[in-house]
């Protein structure tokens, strides 16, 4: 379970508010939805969620652990795949995921046995002993999911995971989070795609300018909105499709 | 024409970036904080300038050939452009993430490369004038203002770099040419630099013998004139060094001609290596991932603590990177052994060898301690050139987030960073002690303190060089070279330790002064740099949690 209780975060340097008393609450084995346009403070707030930043007022409790008090707890719970997958480019893929697993303390045989599997799954395996340099976008974002499950973490964060992947791979993650939700894990993750969140989230949230604009299954927002689509309702909510940097 | 100046602009504003940070006023407070340490490193370097050209100048002009000396300031100020730029050229040039970008600008070849080696151009301005405007105002100080003079080495100060930054993108462009460079152009890299490097000590070497090893005005007169007719030689031999020098000494047709060539290079190689620069430079961001088939079967796993995962993965990237390789592992592992060989060969030619040196200093019960100290002085001055610490939290980059939602505490990360700086640091200050136990008789003992003194500065250097990066580590860099040659932050623990360095020198100097027993020297030194460990240590320990509030 992971709770934002009156979250906001102003930036030191600038004095930017870029998320501005944020509450919600994701249940466990909820495929959670964070949607937004660019700038609205989706990746700020899944770096507090992931201990990167630290909140400026309020809390964020992951299965019940201040993610600011206690880190080093919270962070062992969470597996998280950064946007834009920037990993170690001089580290060879299953050097990376080693050090993943000594990271998070993954005994040796649990380790293999899950490198075995998803490196299989997201076909990845002829190229793991290559330097991550050499990996496309697509593959660097299969080898940091495959790193951020390896620990098989009890909350799954995903920051904008389906950048750059492929069709085929772009499924396969969808239905792992699936499946991990199915285990009874926690899954929340960032997305521009809306057609992805409306199809396979249980819940969805909205922010935009910092502000939480809607929280809910997407039928609920529908009705609440008198929209036909995610799509509409994110229009409507975040005034218009004008995007700015996040 | 617009895009030229706007491209150059963004070249420029990349290079001082670190040091002109914009935004709020705590950022600008850090710019003049980061501009007036910057100042202060150059105005240090200035004075030690300063000190050597009047040693110089007053023999020169015994010898009536004073102008020889702006002659070598040129030629020295032109030699350094080469040395510092010829890597910063080519990855620049050739490894920044950038182009990604900016190869889909409706911008022509040409006009994106002209503008990068323009604006690294204007950046190299800076070293020449380290090396010719005090120089020439020494000049004046003796041989009487000269209005013409001072314009004179303003206009060389400008044009000079030209040529030398134009050598650098020849070099880089051909080497860009190597077949194969762009599927092993880190190993390509790394070989070229272990080579320039390995050169430059040589030729630093060499040409320190115009003033540094001459102990008396006699001497240093006799070594001058020895050394001047060679260099006269090499100027000649070298036209654009020579225009420039004699552009400075005499204006007219020289500063003409300089002008030329300095136009003529700068347009040769745009013309030469623009020419499907883009396409070529677009083809190091390719990807196309090496099939390395892993048998998973076969794959043996050990799993390791996180301290020692995370100084594995430090390390290790160290070693892979060729930015990395040259820029902060070169100086502390191989110079501190290159100098104390070539420390040391000059006293193996002279009569009686290094037995008869020691006689002239006292004899061996004398000689010791003093030699010890020189030289554990020198290999930590090299040693000093350890950036591997002062950049450690920068070169995470856009990582940075990754890194710090990985459950292992601050200072787990930080030690384990210190670690890895340290393990490179004691890989560079072994093989010294040894070679001087083999080669100096009866010096074992003190090839032990020599480790031990190094190996406690190389802690501090290490420590503070830590601390200044987790105050503000320079996150945002496009290629490594970056990260770590064009980091404020390296500079700085540069100048801290070279502090430190200087009050410990400071500090046995008076216990030498004072005439105290060898073996109190000894204690009371190491007493101070166990000390000074401990302190800063301590500073680094309560310093570490700000590591994971870094607000990249």
């Amino acid at each position: 379970m992971i709770e934002f209780s009156k979250v906001t975060k102003i930036y030191a340097k600038s004095g930017a508010k870029a998320v501005d008393n944020v509450s919600f609450t994701v249940n466990t084995g909820e495929l959670f939805g964070f949607i937004g346009p660019n700038g609205a403070g989706k990746t700020t707030t899944i770096r507090m969620l992931t201990g990167s930043l630290l909140p400026t007022e309020g809390r964020i409790l992951l299965d019940g652990v201040d993610v600011a008090e206690k880190p080093m707890e919270a962070k062992r719970k969470l597996g998280f795949v950064p946007d834009g997958a920037d990993l170690f480019d001089r580290l060879s893929g299953l050097e990376y995921l080693n050090f993943m697993g000594d990271i998070y303390g993954v005994p040796a045989a649990q380790r293999k046995e899950r490198m075995d599997k998803y490196l299989e799954m997201f076909e990845l395996t002829d190229a793991v002993g290559g330097r991550i340099s050499g990996y496309s976008k697509g593959m660097r974002q299969k080898l940091a999911t495959i790193g951020a499950l390896l620990h098989d973490p009890d909350v799954w964060i995903l920051d904008e995971p389906m950048m750059g992947l492929d069709p085929k791979a772009s499924f396969l993650l969808k239905e792992e989070m699936k499946n991990q939700c199915k285990l009874g894990k926690t899954v929340f993750f960032s997305t521009h795609v809306l057609e992805v969140a409306e199809k396979l989230c249980t819940r969805v949230a909205v922010i935009n300018k910092g502000h939480l604009a809607a929280v809910g299954t997407v039928d609920e927002l529908k009705s609440a909105e008198h929209a036909e689509s995610l799509e509409q309702i994110f229009l409507e909510l975040t005034g218009s499709g004008e995007e700015t940097e996040d | 024409m617009k895009s030229f100046f706007a491209l150059m602009k963004l070249e420029i504003s990349g290079i001082f970036s670190d040091m002109f940070a914009r935004g709020d006023r705590s950022a600008q407070k850090k710019s003049i904080g980061r501009g007036a340490a910057m100042i202060g490193v150059m105005g240090m370097l200035a004075v030690m300038m300063v000190i050597f050209e009047l040693r110089v100048l007053d023999v020169l002009i015994n010898l009536r050939s004073a102008d020889i000396l702006l002659k070598f300031l040129v030629a020295a100020s032109m030699f350094m452009t080469v040395m510092y730029g010829i890597l910063e050229v080519l990855s620049r040039l050739y490894f920044s993430r950038d182009i990604v970008i900016l190869s889909y600008l409706p911008v022509k070849n040409f006009t994106l490369y002209s503008a990068r080696i323009v604006g690294h151009l204007i950046a190299e301005i800076g070293i020449s004038a380290l090396f010719i405007i005090p120089g020439t105002v020494v000049f004046m100080s003796r041989t009487g203002f000269d209005a013409g003079l001072m314009l004179r080495a303003l206009a060389v100060t400008i044009i000079s770099p030209a040529v030398p930054v134009a050598f650098c993108a020849l070099v880089s462009g051909l080497i860009s040419k190597v077949p194969g460079f762009w599927t092993h152009k880190e190993l390509i890299t790394t070989v070229f630099s272990l080579i320039l490097v390995v050169g430059a000590v040589f030729i630093s070497y060499f040409s320190g013998q115009l003033g540094g090893s001459s102990v008396d005005q006699e001497a240093l007169a006799e070594s001058i004139t020895s050394l001047s007719s060679t260099f006269d030689n090499i100027i000649l031999a070298i036209p654009p060094v020579a225009w420039a020098a004699r552009a400075l000494t005499d204006g007219g047709m020289d500063m003409l001609l300089m002008i030329v060539a300095s136009v003529v290079s700068m347009l040769l190689v745009a013309v030469l290596f623009s020419y499907h620069y883009i396409e070529d430079t677009s083809r190091g961001s390719e990807t196309g991932a090496p099939m390395k088939k892993v048998d998973m079967s076969r794959t043996v796993i050990h799993g390791q603590s996180p301290f020692k995962a995370l100084t594995k993965r430090e390390i290790l990237e160290m070693i892979r990177t060729p930015a990395y390789l040259v820029n902060g592992l070169l100086g502390p592992v191989i110079m501190p052994t290159m100098m104390t060989v070539l420390m040391i060969i000059p006293f193996l030619q002279i009569d009686g060898g290094l037995a008869e040196f020691i006689r002239t200093l006292g004899g061996a019960k004398q000689a010791m301690l003093p030699i010890c100290l020189f030289i554990t002085g020198i290999m930590s001055l090299m040693m000093g050139m350890n950036s591997v610490a002062s950049t450690a939290v920068s070169r995470e980059g856009r990582r940075h987030s990754l890194m710090v939602s990985l459950p292992a505490d601050a200072r787990t990360m930080i030690a384990s960073k210190l670690a890895a700086a340290l393990f490179f640091s004691l890989v560079g200050i072994i093989p010294p002690p040894v070679i001087c136990a083999v080669i100096i008789p009866g010096f074992g003992a003190y090839a032990f303190l020599m480790f031990l003194w190094s190996a406690l500065l190389a802690f501090i250097g290490a420590v503070l060089g830590l601390i200044i990066d987790i105050g503000k580590p320079r996150l945002d860099w496009i290629n490594e070279t970056k990260a770590i040659k064009s980091n404020m932050n390296q500079i700085f623990g540069l100048l801290i330790f070279f502090v430190v360095l200087a009050l410990d020198a400071g500090a046995v100097v008076l216990l030498f002064i004072l005439g105290l027993d060898h073996k109190l020297i000894i204690l009371i030194e190491t007493v101070l740099l166990v000390l000074g460990s401990a302190l800063s240590f301590l500073f680094l320990k309560r310093k570490a949690p700000s590591y994971h509030r870094i607000e990249a």
